[in-house]
């Protein structure tokens, strides 16, 4: 097999990389200076995902191919992708350092992480998957709560606690009893898994006759991180449930009173004609109506609010009420990160709903739908106006 | 008023270690022999001043854990 003709730099040494990030692929070219990339996706890596062209007057080409993963940006997942290189005669080839039995394999995962924490991580000679995502010695769920060891979610927002699997070997611990053992050491696929704490809670009343809210997380190396459920102080029944930077579905309760205020568009006006009086009247068209919420989350501690940021900064979220879900886009007016002394600010919310138009039904409180069935009537008009305002 | 931090370390929600013996405790507590194991985890799951009531029935001890977190453990008295 003669030696092929280009070199490829994959962005990590083990090709790891994140679909938010930019993904710089080095591509050598020597004194060519021009070549073809193709890159294949798919279960058996044989699916042609793009076919590119690069150029450069220096020896390397640098391609951020990140694009091509933008589907994965706010999901989490992983998918791998095989970049080869097509020299003239159409032969495909990994490169140098990758021969054709190894060839250069990108592992894409979901999500992605700021600027900042890429510049310090950097700064440490790190990334993310040896920092966190794949060192079972440290908290490497998929939250963004916390990047530190105490993980506490308060028991109305607890939601299954993600991670990437491969190569993590840990046991779950209440006390010092192991009440479930996880070792994905043999793996050879890397996969998407979740513990529910939730469930393990209920099974753990059936198991050992506790009701038990503190999960140690305990690996070969010792104790890396704790779930710890903390009680909610009041019941609520508005939450904000988004996705986070890793692409994993979070939940925000709002403690506090939620208010609701119509955004009422300007009416268009329209001329129709009247046969009492025989010429056109001006009427008004029907207004556009928004749903608008105002809530505040609550007093938040500096780190809760950093998770507040998260969901700010969310393409994905949904406004929870009575059981429902609805799209909306969430602004803060006011200043999240404050000089405080420690001491927990609350934060106003304005929640605007995606859906909006022509009619109005209310979402924040039950429907009562007994309504449309009462036996004489008395709630329904001629043309159930009332019902449903 | 509810511990929900404590020297900048979180409180973990109660921690019951008998559960059998709290739920003989519910059922007394609401005047109900009939009710279910899981009516009372939904109840134990749902804040409520009537939940905080029924905790204060029984001997309570707060244990904090390696400086990570603190456990109230609940015990029947």
């Amino acid at each position: 097999m003669p030696t092929p003709l280009y070199k490829i730099l994959l962005p990590t040494d083990n090709g790891y990389c994140l679909a938010g990030n930019p993904i710089m692929m080095g591509f050598w070219t020597g004194d060519i200076q021009s070549a073809r990339y193709r890159i294949y996706t798919g279960s058996n890596l044989d699916v042609l995902e793009y076919d590119g062209m690069i150029s450069s007057i220096s020896e390397w080409a640098w391609v951020d191919v990140a694009s091509i993963f933008s589907s994965m940006k706010n999901t989490a997942g992983v998918t791998r992708a095989k970049i080869v290189m097509v020299d003239d005669a159409g032969v495909e080839s990994g490169s140098a350092e990758h021969t054709p039995d190894n060839i250069p394999i990108l592992t894409i995962f979901g999500g992605g992480i700021s600027k900042l924490l890429v510049r310090m991580l950097a700064g440490n000679n790190s990334n993310i998957f040896s920092w966190k995502l794949k060192d079972s010695t440290t908290n490497f769920f998929l939250t963004t709560r916390t990047n530190s060891f105490t993980i506490a979610i308060p028991e109305n927002e607890l939601m299954p606690l993600y991670y990437y699997a491969k190569g993590l070997k840990f046991d779950i611990k209440v006390d010092d009893t192991i009440v479930m053992s996880k070792d994905h050491t043999a793996d050879i696929e890397e996969t998407l898994q979740f513990i529910d704490f939730s469930a393990l809670r209920l099974q753990l009343v059936g198991s050992i006759n506790k009701l038990v809210s503190a999960f140690r997380i305990v690996t070969v190396a010792g104790w890396s991180c704790s779930i710890v459920i903390t009680q909610a102080e009041t019941p609520t029944d508005f939450q904000l449930k988004f996705k986070n930077s890793w692409g994993v579905w979070e939940k925000i309760s709002l403690h506090n009173v939620v208010n609701f205020t119509p955004a009422i568009g300007e009416a268009t006006k329209i001329n129709q004609f009247d046969a009492i009086v025989n010429d056109f009247v001006s009427t008004t068209s029907r207004k556009s109506i928004g749903n608008i919420f105002t809530a505040e989350s609550g007093y938040k501690t500096a780190n809760e609010r950093f998770f507040l940021m998260d969901m700010l900064s969310s393409k994905s979220v949904l406004f929870v009420t009575y059981g429902r879900e609805y799209a909306c886009n969430v602004t803060t007016d006011t200043t999240l990160i404050a000089s405080t002394m420690g001491d927990p600010i609350s934060v106003n919310l304005k929640i605007e709903l995606q859906d909006a138009g022509e009619f109005f039904s209310p979402v924040t409180d039950e429907i009562d739908y007994n309504i449309l069935t009462s036996s004489d009537g008395s709630d329904i008009t001629t043309d159930g106006a009332n019902i449903l305002v | 008023m509810l511990l929900k931090e404590t020297h900048n370390i979180p409180v973990a929600a109660a921690q019951i270690e008998n559960m059998s013996a709290a739920l003989v405790l519910f059922r007394n507590y609401k005047d109900n022999q009939s009710l279910s194991m899981e009516r009372f985890i939904d109840f134990l799951n749902y804040p409520s001043q009537e939940r905080n009531d029924f905790f204060n029935l029984f001997s309570e001890e707060v244990i904090v854990v390696n400086n990570r977190y603190a456990k109230r453990i609940l015990t029947s008295l």
